[in-house]
């Protein structure tokens, strides 16, 4: 197991050392192994985006800026690879205009199971796995990546406007999904 | 008048400053509607917080080497080196009086030409040049006829065990600097 910082670690792995970039994806397999889980909701997917995810990373090494973390970088990174998967598999199911439409089923808080984290974690999963590609995307970006909206943007290549509205539509789809309203 | 989701969610997100944020404090204490899906948001947020991160199944270092091409150093190769610094230093002394012996005479040819032609340039101008040039590529002719004679190879055994050691020496090289373990993306 090496200790150097990332920092290094880039400079090696830019320098040729493949093993140091095998020393930063022991380090961060997991958080990006989870946006993906979270973003896509089936395991061996999330695994494969996530190996996909550090391979176009390691690609797109040069253009990171080895001064910033390495590991908010990386997961933005895996939310894109996502999000562009999702959206070529998945044709969105909900436009705008149904989502103010159609009646939503809201499912109904079961207290006995309520207090289980598990059962609580796969109702929330279930219900991001539910949304649009692009309000899963800002959800993830901001609530697990902590990204501001300006960041959100730059990295989802749209513009605020569409930042404020796809998260704001995500939270409340979300609320309904998990019987909050 | 309640406040609109894009301005709950901004004020919830700490991005209202100054008097929209003062407006938007100050009407949330008034408004029984606005509380309650400021509270909806607020759970929401909670509940994305706990959500659980999930283990690895697998670890994904060996995969995503091997995807790039490569894997892994293994352990040996830290012996390949100290073994390739010891022969390197082993037949550099070995080769290094041979070496003498053949490199003197280049350099006691070479620098004088040099000084020479340099000379002639800076005397006579540009228009002279090429003639000497000439005159040099003749001289540096002949004498690599004498250049050559020391690296002659000789009868005895000696020779073969210069090769046998360079040989060597070099597949230590490759070996030792992992060349044939790297990925061909060298850079990225």
């Amino acid at each position: 197991m090496d200790s150097s910082p990332d920092r290094d670690l880039v400079e090696r792995t830019r320098r040729g050392e493949v093993d140091a970039y095998g020393e930063l994806v022991r380090r961060y397999q997991t958080s990006v192994f989870n946006v993906c889980y979270r973003m896509m909701g089936e395991h061996q997917e999330a695994e494969d985006l996530a190996q996909d995810a550090f391979l176009r990373g390691y690609r797109r090494l040069g253009t990171f800026d080895a001064q910033r973390p390495f590991g908010p970088w990386i997961r933005k990174v895996a939310a894109n690879l996502c999000l562009n998967s999702l959206q070529k598999r998945v044709p969105v199911r909900l436009t705008l205009d149904e989502e103010h439409d159609d009646p939503i089923d809201v499912e109904q808080p079961d207290p006995a199971v309520a207090h289980e984290r598990a059962d609580q974690s796969q109702r929330l999963r279930q219900a991001l796995q539910e949304l649009p590609p692009h309000y899963r995307a800002v959800i993830e970006l901001r609530h697990y990546q902590d990204l501001s909206y300006e960041e959100m943007a730059q990295t989802l290549r749209v513009s605020l406007s569409d930042v404020k509205s796809h998260l704001f539509r995500a939270r409340r789809l979300l609320a309904r999904r998990l019987g909050s309203r | 008048m309640h406040l609109d989701d894009s301005t709950l969610n901004e004020y919830l997100d700490g991005r209202l400053e100054g008097d929209l944020a003062r407006q938007a404090r100050q009407h949330l204490r008034v408004c029984q509607d606005c509380r309650s899906r400021r509270d909806q948001l607020q759970s929401l947020t909670a509940s994305l917080a706990m959500l659980a991160e999930s283990p690895l199944r697998r670890d994904l270092v060996r995969p995503v080497l091997a995807r790039l091409g490569t894997k892994p150093a293994p352990a040996f190769l830290g012996w390949v080196t100290g073994f390739e610094a010891i022969g390197a230093t082993a037949l550099a002394t070995y080769l290094w009086p041979r070496l003498a012996e053949a490199v003197t005479p280049i350099v006691n040819t070479v620098v004088p030409a040099a000084v020479t032609l340099w000379s002639s340039i800076a005397a006579s101008g540009l228009q002279d040049v090429w003639a000497q040039l000439a005159l040099e590529i003749r001289s540096l002719a002949y004498a690599s006829d004498l250049w050559l004679r020391p690296l002659a190879i000789r009868s005895g055994p000696t020779w073969p065990l210069v090769l046998a050691l360079g040989t060597a020496a070099f597949l230590l090289g490759v070996l030792g600097n992992g060349v044939l373990l790297r990925s061909p993306l060298r850079r990225v």
